[in-house]
C-alpha cells in the first residue's frame, strides 16, 4: 500500500482539524449500528468512550499520514494479538465487529473529504485510496480474527475436552437432595443435601415452601408454581429447572424432579421430589453453546472473502481470502469483471449479469449464487455489497463481501444429526453415572442409574441397600475386588449381576475411578454403571453357541471345513480330520485345498472334479440361489495308507462383492462301511441271482396282495416256453393262465384257492400242472414257503420252487404200465416154465422108469456094452429130470408170497435134521451163534440153509474134519448201505462159513449162476443150481448174498437180509 | 370077502397104469389090479360096488381129462359109502397147493410119482406094509 497518494494528507487534515468530531461521528455510528462490541463498553462512560475512541483514530491518522498504513495495520493487528485491547479482550471481538467497525471507519472518513476538498477527482481518488485500506485492513483482520479464533477454539476445546472428560467422570459431584412437602401443612421436610444447595444450615434455617421460594429468581418462580400445580392436578410427575440466588449469593441451577402422592380418596397429599444443582452443567452446556456459536462464526469468516469494484477504472480487486474461495492461489492473477463471471455457474449468469445492472438502481445487493471454482468444484457464494455514488449518484464503487455457504449448511446438518446420535448413543447405551464417598460409602446417581436399577428416581439409597441389591455368591468378591481397587488405587472394572427389587437379574458393567486428594489418598469414586444384561446374555449364548458349535464339530465324526475358493486355504478345519484321516490339522491349513487333492484316490479324483467344476460354474452363475447343496463319494488314503471312502456334502459359505463365490463349506463322512455294505449287498444280489438263473427248478416270489408274480428266474422258459417277463406282466390272470383249474384247490393263498399255510413258516409242497407255451400241461413238483409277512403276521409274499416232473410223472405210468406188464409176463412166465418143467419131466420120468425095468428085467439079455449104454441113458434122463426139478423149483420161488414171521433157529434145526444123516456121515461139527426171528417163507429158507450146509458137506478138504460156522449180527441202516438194499432199520447178517476146499475168489460172483459148476461132475455131484436158488431166495426176500473163498482154506457165504 | 386085496389105479397115461402095477407086482404082491383111465370111469365102478367087494386101495391120479382127480378125490371121501376106501394120490405135482387140496378132500396120502422105478417099488412096498395087510 505504498502508492496511497492522497489519503496521507487527507489523514493530516483529519488529524489537525477534524479528529473530535471525527470521533463522535464514528460513536454516534458505532451506535446505530448496533456493533457486538459495545456491550463491552457498557460500564465504560460516555467520556471514557470518546478517549478511547480518540486514541484509536489518533493513532491510525498518524501512522496514515505517515503513509504506513500497512505498518499500522500491523501493530494494530499485533495488539489485538497479545490481547492489549483497551476493554475489551481479544475473545471478545467477533466476526461482525471486525465488518462493521471497518464499514463504519470508512463511512466516517469519507463523510469529512467533502470538507477537505472539492475537486471531484480527487476526492474520489482518496475514496478509492480509504476503500483499499479499509479492505486491506479488514481482510488483515479477518485473517487475524481467523487465527485467534483456531487459538481459541484449540483452547476452548482442550478446556471443553477437559470440562467434558471432568464431567463425564464426575456429572453428579453436586449433591442431590431431597424433600418432602406435605401439601396440607404445606410443610416441608429437607435432606441435608438440599440445606447445603440452598447454603442454609439446617438446624438454623425454617422450611416452609414460601421461604424456600424466596430464593427463587422472581423470572423463574411463575414457572415453579405452575409445575407445581400442574403435577399436584394430574396427580403426576414434575420434573423443571430453575435458578435460585443462595444466601451466599451464588447464582445456581436447579433441576426439581418428583411425583405427587394421594391418599385412597384419590387426594393428593404430598410431594416427593429431589433437587439436584446443575448450574455447572448447565454453564458448561452455555459455554458449549457459546463456543458452538464461535466456532460456527469463526467457520463462516474462513469462508467470506471481499471485493471491490471501481467503476471508473474497471478494476476488480479481491482479498486473498476470495482467491482462495474461487479455488485460485491469492493474488495469483488479475481478476476483471469478465473473469469474475467466467467462474459465475451458467445457471446462476443471468442473475449476476443483471445484478451488475442493478448497481445502478441500488445501493445495497444481496445475491446467492453458484460458482464453479478454479478446481471444478460448484459452491453456493452469499454475495452482500455495497454501491458508493458520486454527487450525481452515479455509481462509482461498489465494496462487497462473498460467503461460501455451501459447507455451512452441510455442516450444520450433519452437526445437528451428530448431535441427535449422539443422545441416542446416550439412552441407548444404558449408562449411568455414579460418585460415592470414599469414607462415607454415599453416593449419588445419575438418572439412568434409578432406570437401571429399576427404581423410582426418589428411591431413598444407602450403601447396604445398594449393596442387598447384590446376588449372594457375588458379595464377598465384589467387596474383596473394591478393597483391592482402593488399596492399590487402580481403576475399577468390574462385571457382576444385580436383583432388582422385582426379582429381575442384571448383568451390569461398573467402571470407576478414584479421585485422591492432595496428599493423594483416595477421597471419591467417580464412576459408570452400565447395564449390559442383554449384551452379556447375548455374549454368554454366542460363547456357548460357540462352544457348542465347537464342541459338535469336534465330536461328530465327520470333517467340517471350509475353504476360500480362490485362495484354495483352510479357513476352518475340524477335529474329524485327525480321527477319520489321522491328519494333522495344521498340515491341511498350511498346503490348503492340495492336500486333499493329493490323497483322493486317482479314480476318483476326475470325476469329483468334473463334479465341482459343473456345480461352481452353476453356482456363480446363478447367484440367488444360496442353497444348493452338491454331494460327492470318492476315496481318500488315511495317514496309514488305506483308502476310505466319503461322502461329501458341499455348499456355498459365502459370495464376495461380486457375487461370485467365496468360501465353500464341506461336510465329509466316512461311508466305508456303508460302501463296503451296499457292495456286499450288491455282490450278494448278484449272487443270488446267479444261483436263481443256474437253479434247474424254476424259483418265484408270488404276491400274495397282488395276486402275481413279481419275480420268476429264466428257468421258466426251459420248462414251459415262457420268458419271466411275461409271467410277470399277466399279473393277477397268471393263475388262471397258468395252473390247471383242477389243481386250483392245491395252491396256497391264492383266491381260487381254499387252502392256505397253517402257520407262517410252514412249506407246502405239491404236484400240480401247468400249461405250457404249446398250450400242453406238464406236471411240476411245487414247494411253497412264506417269504414275507405284514406286522400283523399276514402272508404278504412267497417263495416258490417248482421242478419239472412232467417225465417222472410219465415215468411213473409206464413204470405202472410196466409193471403190469412185467407182472402178466411173470405170471405166464412162471406158468410156462411150471407147465414146461412138469410137463417136461413126464416123458424123462419114463425114459428113467423103463429104463430101470429094462435093467431089472433083462439083464440076462444084454451084453456088458448094453447095459452100459442103457445105464448112461437112465443117468442122462434122471440128471435132466434133477436139472428140471431145479429150474422148476427156481422158478417158483417168487411165486410165494407166504411171508410169516418165523424163527430162523428153527429153520436151522429143521434143515440139520434133514441133513442128520449126511453130517453124521461125513462126522462135520455145525456151531451156530442163536439166531433170532425174521420175516421169511419159511420152506424156502429150508431150502437155502439145506442149499449152503450140503454144499460145506459136500465139499470138504480130504482128511480134515468139516467145521461149519454160522454167525449172526445185526447191522444198523448205515452199515448196510454199501448193499444198496431196500431201506429198512436194520439188517440181519448170516455167515456161513466152512473149512472146506473152497474156491478162487474170483469165481466168488459165477458160482451164483445158474448151473454153473466149478468142477467136474466125476467129482463133485450136483446141478450146479443149489447157489443159484440160494441167490433166488435171498433175493426174494428183498437181502443180498455174496461169497468168498480160499482155496484150500474154505468158503464162506454172506446174507444180509432187511429185518 | 375077498381073498385077494383090489387097488384101483386111476391115471390117463397108460404107461404110468402099468409101470405103478409093475411097481407093486415087483414087491410080490398078489394082488388084482384094475385100471381107469378117469374119474368118471372109477366112479362109475365105484358106485356100482358093494360094500363086500370095495377094493382095498385107490391110486389116484390128480390130473386127468374128463373128471380129475381132485373132484373124484372130493366125491369119493364125501360119499358115505365110498369115504372108508383108502385113497392115495399119486401125482407127478409136487406143488403144495395140490398137497394140500388133496388132504383137504381127504386123501390118505399124497405122492409124487418118483423119477426111477425102483424109488416106485420102494414106494408101493411102504404102501401094501400100510394098508394092504
Amino acid at each position: 500500500m505504498e502508492h496511497l497518494v492522497y489519503l496521507p494528507a487527507f489523514a493530516q487534515y483529519l488529524l489537525q482539524h477534524r479528529i473530535n468530531d471525527l470521533v463522535t461521528f464514528q460513536i454516534k455510528m458505532l451506535m446505530e449500528t448496533n456493533i457486538p462490541m459495545l456491550q463491552f463498553f457498557k460500564e465504560v462512560s460516555e467520556e471514557q468512550k470518546f478517549e478511547i475512541a480518540k486514541k484509536g483514530n489518533v493513532d491510525l491518522l498518524n501512522y496514515l499520514a505517515q503513509n504506513k498504513a500497512q505498518q499500522f495495520i500491523d501493530d494494530a493487528l499485533k495488539r489485538w494479538k497479545e490481547n492489549m485491547l483497551p476493554v475489551i479482550s481479544r475473545e471478545n471481538i467477533v466476526a461482525e465487529d471486525i465488518t462493521q467497525f471497518a464499514y463504519v471507519r470508512k463511512k466516517s472518513m469519507v463523510h469529512f473529504i467533502a470538507d477537505y476538498t472539492s475537486d471531484l477527482e480527487k476526492a474520489i481518488e482518496i475514496i478509492n485510496e480509504i476503500d483499499l485500506f479499509i479492505a486491506v485492513y479488514e481482510t488483515s483482520s479477518t485473517n487475524t480474527f481467523i487465527h485467534l479464533l483456531n487459538e481459541k477454539i484449540s483452547e476452548d476445546a482442550a478446556s471443553l475436552r477437559e470440562k467434558e472428560y471432568m464431567y463425564e467422570r464426575a456429572e453428579e459431584i453436586t449433591h442431590l437432595g431431597s424433600y418432602k412437602w406435605n401439601l396440607r401443612t404445606n410443610n416441608l421436610t429437607w435432606s441435608n443435601e438440599l440445606y447445603k444447595i440452598y447454603g442454609l444450615d439446617p438446624k438454623k434455617d425454617g422450611t416452609d415452601f414460601n421461604f424456600i421460594s424466596s430464593f427463587n429468581y422472581p423470572e423463574d418462580t411463575p414457572l415453579v408454581r405452575k409445575a407445581y400445580s400442574t403435577a399436584i392436578e394430574s396427580k403426576s410427575t414434575f420434573d423443571f429447572h430453575y435458578r435460585i440466588i443462595t444466601s451466599n449469593k451464588v447464582h445456581k441451577i436447579l433441576h426439581a424432579r418428583g411425583e405427587i402422592v394421594s391418599n385412597e380418596n384419590n387426594e393428593a397429599v404430598m410431594a416427593l421430589g429431589t433437587v439436584q444443582d446443575v448450574t455447572e452443567k448447565q454453564s458448561l452446556i452455555n459455554q458449549l453453546k457459546k463456543t458452538e456459536a464461535v466456532y460456527k462464526q469463526a467457520e463462516e469468516l474462513g469462508n467470506m472473502g471481499n471485493w471491490n469494484w471501481d467503476l471508473k477504472n474497471n478494476k476488480l480487486e479481491w482479498t486473498d481470502q476470495l482467491y482462495r474461495i474461487y479455488g485460485l492461489q491469492p493474488q495469483s492473477e488479475e481478476i476483471t469483471i469478465d473473469r469474475f463471471l467466467s467462474f459465475v455457474h451458467p445457471d446462476d449468469k443471468d442473475t449476476i449479469t443483471k445484478g451488475i445492472e442493478e448497481i445502478y438502481q441500488n445501493d445495497l445487493l444481496d445475491y446467492t449464487f453458484k460458482i464453479i471454482t478454479a478446481d471444478g468444484k460448484t459452491k453456493i457464494l452469499r454475495s452482500i455489497a455495497q454501491v458508493h455514488r458520486d454527487d450525481k449518484g452515479n455509481p462509482v464503487l461498489v465494496v462487497g463481501s462473498e460467503r461460501d455457504t455451501t459447507e455451512k449448511q452441510t455442516l450444520i446438518a450433519r452437526l445437528q444429526e451428530s448431535e441427535k446420535h449422539f443422545k441416542q448413543a446416550q439412552s441407548l447405551a444404558q449408562l449411568g453415572n455414579w460418585t460415592i464417598d470414599v469414607k462415607t460409602n454415599e453416593f449419588q446417581w445419575s438418572d439412568e442409574m434409578y432406570n437401571i436399577y429399576e427404581l423410582p428416581k426418589t428411591a431413598d439409597l444407602s450403601f447396604d441397600k445398594w449393596f442387598s441389591f447384590l446376588v449372594e455368591d457375588e458379595k464377598s468378591d465384589v467387596t474383596d475386588y473394591y478393597e483391592e481397587c482402593l488399596k492399590e488405587k487402580k481403576i475399577y472394572d468390574k462385571i457382576h449381576k444385580i436383583r432388582l427389587n422385582n426379582g429381575k437379574i442384571k448383568t451390569i458393567h461398573r467402571k470407576g475411578e478414584f479421585i485422591l486428594n492432595e496428599k493423594g489418598e483416595p477421597i471419591k469414586m467417580i464412576g459408570t454403571t452400565q447395564d449390559i444384561t442383554e449384551e452379556y446374555r447375548v455374549q454368554q449364548e454366542l460363547k456357548d453357541n460357540q462352544t457348542f458349535i465347537q464342541k459338535i464339530t469336534d465330536a461328530t465324526p465327520s470333517i467340517i471345513s471350509s475353504y476360500n475358493l480362490n485362495t484354495g486355504k483352510y479357513v476352518f478345519i475340524s477335529e474329524g480330520l485327525e480321527k477319520l484321516l489321522g491328519v494333522d490339522r495344521s498340515e491341511v491349513l498350511e498346503k490348503g485345498v492340495n492336500f486333499f487333492v493329493g490323497i483322493v484316490h486317482p479314480d476318483d479324483l476326475k470325476e469329483l472334479a468334473e463334479k465341482n467344476a459343473t456345480w461352481l460354474e452353476q453356482s456363480n452363475a446363478n447367484k440367488q440361489n444360496t442353497d444348493t447343496v452338491v454331494e460327492f463319494t470318492y476315496r481318500m488314503k488315511n495317514n496309514k495308507g488305506h483308502y476310505r471312502w466319503f461322502h461329501t456334502y458341499g455348499t456355498i459359505f459365502d459370495r464376495n462383492s461380486e457375487g461370485k463365490v467365496e468360501h465353500i463349506l464341506n461336510i465329509s463322512l466316512d461311508v466305508t462301511e456303508q460302501v463296503e455294505a451296499s457292495e456286499k449287498i450288491k455282490e450278494q444280489e448278484h449272487f443270488i441271482q446267479q444261483i436263481a438263473d443256474a437253479s434247474p427248478t424254476i424259483l418265484y416270489l408270488y404276491d400274495a396282495d397282488e395276486q402275481s408274480m413279481v419275480y420268476v428266474n429264466r428257468e421258466i422258459f426251459f420248462v414251459l416256453g415262457y420268458l419271466p417277463e411275461e409271467v410277470i406282466e399277466w399279473k393277477e390272470q397268471v393263475t388262471e393262465l397258468l395252473y390247471n383249474p383242477e389243481d386250483f384247490n392245491l395252491l396256497p393263498a391264492r383266491k381260487q384257492s381254499g387252502k392256505n399255510f397253517q402257520q407262517v413258516d410252514s412249506m407246502m409242497q405239491y404236484e400240480c400242472r401247468m400249461k405250457n407255451k404249446e398250450g400242453e400241461w406238464r406236471w411240476l413238483l411245487v414247494r411253497e414257503i412264506v417269504f414275507k409277512t405284514d406286522e400283523e403276521g399276514n402272508i404278504k409274499q412267497i417263495l416258490g420252487a417248482a421242478l419239472d416232473i412232467n417225465r417222472r410223472k410219465e415215468m411213473e405210468k409206464t413204470i405202472l404200465q410196466n409193471t403190469l406188464l412185467l407182472e402178466q409176463s411173470n405170471a405166464s412166465l412162471e406158468e410156462f416154465a411150471y407147465v414146461a418143467s412138469h410137463d417136461l419131466k413126464e416123458p424123462l420120468r419114463k425114459i428113467s422108469t423103463f429104463g430101470d425095468r429094462l435093467v431089472a428085467s433083462q439083464a440076462a439079455n444084454l451084453t456088458q456094452d448094453g447095459k452100459m449104454y442103457l445105464q448112461k441113458i437112465v443117468d442122462a434122463s434122471q440128471r435132466m429130470q434133477t436139472m428140471i426139478s431145479d429150474l422148476l423149483s427156481i422158478s417158483m420161488i417168487s411165486n410165494n408170497t407166504s411171508f410169516e414171521r418165523y424163527s430162523l433157529q428153527k429153520i436151522l434145526e429143521e434143515t440139520l435134521q434133514t441133513l442128520e444123516f449126511k453130517i453124521e456121515q461125513q462126522n462135520a461139527n455145525i456151531e451156530s451163534d442163536p439166531l433170532p426171528d425174521a420175516n421169511i417163507i419159511p420152506a424156502q429158507f429150508r431150502q437155502l440153509f439145506q442149499n449152503l450146509l450140503s454144499n460145506s458137506l459136500k465139499f470138504v478138504k480130504p482128511g480134515v474134519q468139516p467145521v461149519i460156522r454160522i454167525s449172526y449180527s445185526l447191522l444198523g441202516a448205515n452199515d448196510a448201505l454199501p448193499y444198496q438194499l431196500a431201506h429198512a432199520k436194520n439188517y440181519h447178517k448170516l455167515e456161513f462159513t466152512d473149512n472146506g476146499i473152497g474156491f478162487e475168489n474170483e469165481f466168488a460172483g459165477k458160482i451164483f449162476a445158474i448151473f454153473q459148476r466149478l468142477h467136474g461132475r466125476s467129482e463133485y455131484e450136483g446141478s450146479g443150481i443149489g447157489l443159484a436158488i440160494c441167490k433166488k431166495i435171498v433175493e426174494h426176500h428183498g437181502g443180498v448174498i455174496y461169497a468168498s473163498g480160499s482155496p484150500d482154506v474154505g468158503a464162506s457165504f454172506i446174507i444180509i437180509l432187511p429185518k | 370077502m375077498k381073498l385077494k386085496h383090489q387097488i384101483l389105479i386111476v391115471d390117463d397115461d397108460a404107461d404110468d397104469r402099468e409101470i405103478i402095477k409093475d411097481a407093486f407086482v415087483a414087491s410080490q404082491q398078489d394082488y388084482e389090479y384094475i385100471f381107469f383111465e378117469n374119474g368118471d370111469k372109477l366112479m362109475d365102478y365105484l358106485n356100482s360096488c358093494d360094500e363086500n367087494n370095495f377094493p382095498s386101495l385107490v391110486m389116484l391120479d390128480l390130473n386127468m381129462p374128463g373128471k380129475d382127480g381132485r373132484a373124484s378125490l372130493k366125491e369119493i371121501k364125501t360119499d358115505k359109502r365110498l369115504h372108508i376106501i383108502p385113497v392115495i394120490v399119486f401125482t407127478t405135482s409136487s406143488s403144495q397147493r395140490d398137497k394140500t387140496i388133496s388132504y383137504d378132500f381127504g386123501a390118505n396120502c399124497f405122492v409124487t410119482k418118483p423119477d426111477t422105478f425102483n424109488n416106485l417099488a420102494d414106494i408101493t412096498a411102504c404102501i401094501a406094509k400100510l394098508w394092504l395087510k
